[in-house]
């Protein structure tokens, strides 16, 4: 692996990075004045804000990046997105339902984690201490720890309880359709990288990268834990 | 069915480089959280280098002012976000600061002064303004800077007294409301011009002439 091939994988990853945290995270300020005003079910508006969520949400797409990494076949992307949807949903819809309270920054520590997770995965570093972890188990239980973090930032608002299942739904659909545009962005620009005959020797470098964001993500959301 | 695997799971890098690994993703987190991160998010900023590249500010305390714009006869309202200092101390004295509509004036006298000639320039003020002065005379003047208010009759309130000078400067809050003003007597033989620049806001300014035993010559 050269400096050069280095360098270039290091730019496009801290170029995304840097462009995704630009729009931040959580929902934002008129988008949640408008959920906070709205009675009655919405379903367009409502899925357009879930599919918007996911697809500036960082923490989801790097964790998204990290389980497609080494998945060639289409077949496979699907598996392992499915699962992740069926994790996450079952948690945002139980999660708001059933109105659990659960600490926004210790669920977005964990997907800061699920993040660490999964690029120490695809390093083989659970291979190498022998650990034997069912990685689709693992999405799908990640998946969970992602709904959760979905549901709380739409519990933080003072949503109408009148139409709450089915603008919860239109929430789902739309986190759901902005993972399929956010899957195929980045299967994308796999595809690119993969042709440009870099990806083997950059890919150990990527996970890296993906570990060190991880890394940071556990940091901020485990400092805003203790300062709140 | 066999799950997809990536080729570091089919070989695995040594325990050693596995740990270089971990151990460098480690540090470039923690020099990420510590310089930029935590200085942006939560303005925690152990080093000062977020300070110095303007982070700190992203988050600082901060209130939102609703601002309407009309234009074109349409309304607009829309939000801006300003610094929030806190609560202020309650201010002890409402005159210290005055709010004003239009430019402090500026304005320049000169008069002339024969021998043993005497004269009074007289700013009209209204308790609590405020004058910025400077008077330069190019020669000796006897000066006494003093205030009178109507009621008082012919008592009179001294701020400074010169037995001899030929020049003066400062700033005055008219302890109430009436003429605040110069007295000058030349020292000189022969004619000196005194020139007085006084800024602020003040009422008028009333030039007395030449009075008293000049005047009478």
């Amino acid at each position: 692996m050269t400096a050069k091939h280095v360098c270039r994988v290091l730019g496009v990853l801290m170029a995304t990075v840097v462009a995704l945290s630009a729009w931040g995270h959580g929902v934002a300020g008129g988008d949640a004045a408008y959920l906070e005003s709205v009675s009655g079910v919405h379903f367009l508006p409502l899925m357009y804000l879930g599919a918007k969520h996911m697809v500036t949400g960082y923490d989801h797409l790097l964790f998204l990046a990290g389980v497609i990494f080494f998945l060639y076949r289409l077949k496979d992307v699907a598996l392992y997105a499915t699962l992740f949807a069926i994790g996450h949903s079952c948690t945002l819809l139980v999660g708001v339902l059933a109105g659990i309270h659960a600490n926004a920054h210790i669920v977005d520590a964990i997907i800061g984690g699920s993040v660490v997770y999964k690029a120490l995965e695809n390093i083989g570093a659970f291979r190498r201490m022998g650990v034997q972890i069912n990685p689709r188990a693992a999405v799908l239980l990640f998946g969970l720890a992602h709904g959760f973090g979905l549901s709380t930032k739409l519990q933080d608002l003072a949503l109408s309880r009148d139409g709450l299942l089915g603008n919860i739904i239109a929430f789902n659909v739309g986190v759901e359709l902005g993972q399929v545009v956010a899957l195929t962005m980045i299967l994308l620009a796999f595809q690119v990288w993969r042709r440009s005959g870099t990806f083997a020797q950059g890919a150990y470098a990527a996970n890296t990268l993906i570990m060190t964001a991880g890394f940071v993500l556990m940091g901020f959301q485990l400092t805003g834990y203790v300062l709140a | 069915m066999t799950d997809p695997q990536s080729p570091f799971q089919v070989s695995p890098p040594t325990a050693r480089r596995l740990l270089a690994t971990i151990a460098a993703a480690l540090a470039a987190a923690l020099i990420i959280l510590v310089v930029a991160v935590l200085p942006a998010e939560y303005g925690i900023d152990p080093t000062g280098l977020g300070r110095k590249m303007g982070l700190t500010a992203i988050n600082g305390p901060t209130r939102t002012l609703e601002i309407r714009d009309v234009i074109g006869g349409n309304e607009k309202i829309r939000e801006v976000k300003v610094p929030d200092a806190g609560e202020p101390i309650p201010l002890p004295n409402p005159a210290v600061i005055q709010l004003k509509k239009v430019d402090a004036e500026t304005r320049t006298m000169k008069v002339a002064l024969k021998g043993g000639e005497e004269t009074e320039i007289k700013t009209l003020l209204d308790a609590a303004q405020v004058i910025v002065y400077s008077w330069k005379a190019d020669g000796e003047v006897y000066t006494d800077f003093h205030g009178h208010d109507p009621s008082m009759g012919q008592g009179f309130v001294r701020y400074e007294e010169q037995q001899t000078g030929h020049e003066g400067h400062g700033s005055l809050v008219a302890p109430f409301s009436g003429e605040h003003g110069w007295y000058w007597l030349s020292l000189e033989d022969k004619t000196l011009t005194i020139t007085l620049t006084v800024t602020g806001y003040f009422n008028g300014i009333k030039d007395y002439g030449i009075i008293g035993q000049g005047a009478a010559q």
